[in-house]
């Protein structure tokens, strides 16, 4: 590993001849930087992650039960375990969905899970992701550079290979498709933030790159535009745009991303879409916290990844406990996603910690509260000193005839030393996530 | 072992991907002619005719006033990303393109522009003038070569150098090129549409048949349809 660290140099010029960025915006501007790439691999034993694995199995197979329960019968409503209120003051519900069941039942093709690991070596869960998670491309593209420049590396650590994650995209897509139609990747454009992982998957997955006005929704399917005016049957849509831009038909109404009758297609079963609308209800912050009830309730099992302890000021008692606690616990504001809204109690003024108080006393919903799990620290390379940094995970789950968990993940860190928070859009950094063999 | 990227099953071109695939092909040949025919003026600048830059900004239809000396020239032309004509905003320009159309001629290719880029922007390589950038012209040509390799959908590739040899073709007639290879590109345009391209207007094509002949070729409308040949 020794020369990979000596070459981490070497492996940026290559991210920066491949184009791997990711764009932000800043005061109005648009500006696309590279990801800073550090060589030191996370490294997972493999006795963890056949752990880690099973429990990302299971909770994405209870997750994706639940979505096909809450838009059927709400059998977990029903019978007492989610308040209903958090189904339908969710921003990520849609009514628009009720009833709806997508081709082969699955709501959440690719879920991506945030862990952490905490000191005592426990893998803790932060947060699901199950609309539109991003970032699997980086660490894929980063093992094609390593194993490139440094091969020794790899014949002496016996690694898991990552670069079948477009394989995986494109055998869910090939397992839901309606009709054998085409297959595209469908997306905002290349001022989107993740627009270099939007065509690099499409590149190696082999299917179409398609921006809104390649499609056409004609008698209730959907449509590739051809020259002129062929159209083509689109079977699957693995979509990278937020459901309200998707059809300003029926959300949004100034969309110019979206494809305009896309839910009326969909409704009807004549196109998939990946992953499919309204799954924002399962990943909400607020929703979070039932995941574990969600394992015993549709699988009859305990979960084996636990949430970080969370409490729901929804709840009289969580809500008294909060308001005693603030100093100590990290607040969240459901609605929010990227890092934002999240607030550490004990970095707080006694001002802000006034108005933290008021808002969840008035709006307690909007809002959850996790103690602070003091994760572990990875070494990361500056300049030529090794520091520590925090650094999360986010391991992608492919759910297809089989829920299969991708060897590898994103691994993000944190560039100051004092910040818990690792989004890129943040100016995080990102790691390879190595699984190993044995 | 790697897994090997899975089989392309689809192929659509909309209108939008044939417009990216004919601009990509053309602003890319645009780069690389632009260097060969500033290379020529420059020659003719050390020691013919020191004004030369003007003749090129002539040709080219561009504004021969907004350009102060050879020197203003050298540096706005070649390196200003605010100069909507320079060098590096036509590279910018395919990269626009290229990057819409990752999938179709692959990272491999799209990296060439992307370290052409970043080679203009170096300072050091600013200060060199137009000795620089011999890098530029191979890396095209290595671009050009990737799209040839890698490509292997006919209607993707021809319709890819269907654009690069309309540039061509302007741009040799613009700079007084003789029929004979004015000719030869033509022919080379009219090889890549017989194949599998569907992005030439058949109408224009037959009126510059007619027109591209030894005493006309200079002609402006010869110019006009040339440009006018792309549809979709």
């Amino acid at each position: 590993m020794y020369s990979l660290v000596k070459q981490r140099d070497t492996v940026n010029k290559w991210m920066e001849r491949f184009g791997v960025r990711f764009g932000i915006y800043k005061g109005g501007n648009f500006l696309e930087q590279l990801f800073p790439f550090d060589p030191i691999p996370r490294v997972i034993s493999h006795k963890d992650w056949i752990e880690i694995e099973a429990g990302l199995i299971q909770r994405v197979n209870a997750l994706n039960l639940f979505l096909e329960d809450i838009y059927n019968e709400k059998r977990i409503v029903k019978s007492g375990i989610i308040p209903e209120e958090f189904i339908y003051s969710s921003s990520g519900y849609m009514a628009q969905c009720e009833g709806i069941t997508p081709s082969k039942k699955i709501f959440s093709h690719i879920s991506g899970i945030d862990l952490v690991q905490a000191k005592d070596g426990k893998w803790i869960v932060l947060e699901d992701n199950l609309r539109i998670p991003s970032g699997a491309s980086y660490p894929m593209i980063a093992r094609t550079v390593t194993r490139k420049i440094s091969p020794e590396t790899f014949k002496q650590n016996a690694v898991f290979d990552n670069r079948n994650y477009s394989t995986m995209i494109r055998k869910a897509m090939d397992y839901v498709n309606v009709d054998n139609g085409l297959e595209v990747i469908l997306t905002p454009g290349r001022y989107n933030s993740a627009y270099f992982e939007h065509s690099y998957l499409a590149e190696k997955a082999g299917v179409i790159l398609a921006f809104a006005d390649d499609l056409i929704v004609e008698n209730d399917t959907v449509y590739y535009k051809g020259l002129f005016d062929q159209r083509e049957r689109v079977g699957v849509i693995y979509r990278r745009i937020s459901d309200e831009y998707l059809d300003p038909l029926a959300f949004e109404s100034t969309s110019l991303l979206g494809v305009p009758n896309l839910m009326r297609a969909y409704a009807k079963g004549n196109v998939a879409i990946m992953n499919a609308l309204g799954n924002g209800v399962a990943d909400d912050k607020g929703i979070y916290y039932f995941v574990p009830k969600m394992v015993e309730f549709y699988l009859g099992e305990k979960a084996i990844l636990q949430n970080a302890p969370t409490y729901l000021p929804y709840f009289e008692e969580d809500k008294k406990y909060v308001l005693e606690n603030l100093k100590t616990l990290v607040i969240k504001d459901v609605a929010e996603a990227g890092g934002s809204g999240v607030m550490f109690g004990r970095e707080m003024n006694e001002e802000q910690l006034i108005n933290i108080k008021h808002l969840i006393e008035t709006e307690p919903r909007r809002w959850i509260a996790q103690e602070v799990i003091d994760f572990i620290d990875l070494e990361i390379m500056d300049g030529e000193d090794r520091i520590y940094r925090k650094a999360d995970l986010r391991a992608f789950v492919i759910s297809e005839a089989e829920t299969k968990v991708w060897h590898s993940g994103l691994t993000r860190y944190t560039r100051s030393p004092t910040s818990f928070i690792v989004n890129s859009s943040q100016g995080g950094g990102f790691k390879d996530t190595w699984i190993m063999k044995k | 072992m790697q897994t090997p990227t899975a089989r392309k099953i689809n192929s659509g071109v909309s209108s939008a991907k044939a417009n990216r695939l004919y601009w990509l092909g053309r602003y890319a040949e645009r780069v690389y002619l632009t260097l060969h025919m500033l290379r020529k003026h420059f020659d003719l600048m050390i020691d013919e005719d020191k004004d030369a830059y003007i003749i090129f900004c002539t040709k080219m239809g561009v504004d021969k006033n907004k350009y102060t000396s050879a020197d203003d020239f050298t540096k706005r032309y070649l390196f200003d990303a605010t100069n909507p004509e320079s060098v590096i905003n036509m590279l910018e320009r395919v990269k626009d393109n290229a990057m819409m159309l990752r999938e179709e001629i692959m990272t491999e290719t799209l990296c060439y522009i992307e370290i052409s880029i970043a080679y203009m922007n170096k300072p050091e390589v600013q200060n060199c003038g137009i000795e620089g950038l011999q890098r530029i012209t191979d890396n095209m040509l290595a671009f050009w070569g990737s799209i040839d390799e890698r490509i292997v959908n006919n209607q993707i590739r021809h319709s890819i150098k269907f654009g690069k040899y309309l540039e061509s073709l302007d741009l040799h007639i613009r700079f007084d090129y003789p029929f004979s290879r004015v000719e030869e590109i033509f022919n080379r345009m009219l090889d890549s549409i017989e194949k599998e391209c569907y992005i030439c207007n058949e109408m224009t094509l037959l009126m510059l048949k007619k027109q591209l002949n030894f005493d006309n070729y200079k002609n402006p409308e010869v110019l006009q349809l040339i440009n006018g040949l792309f549809c979709a």
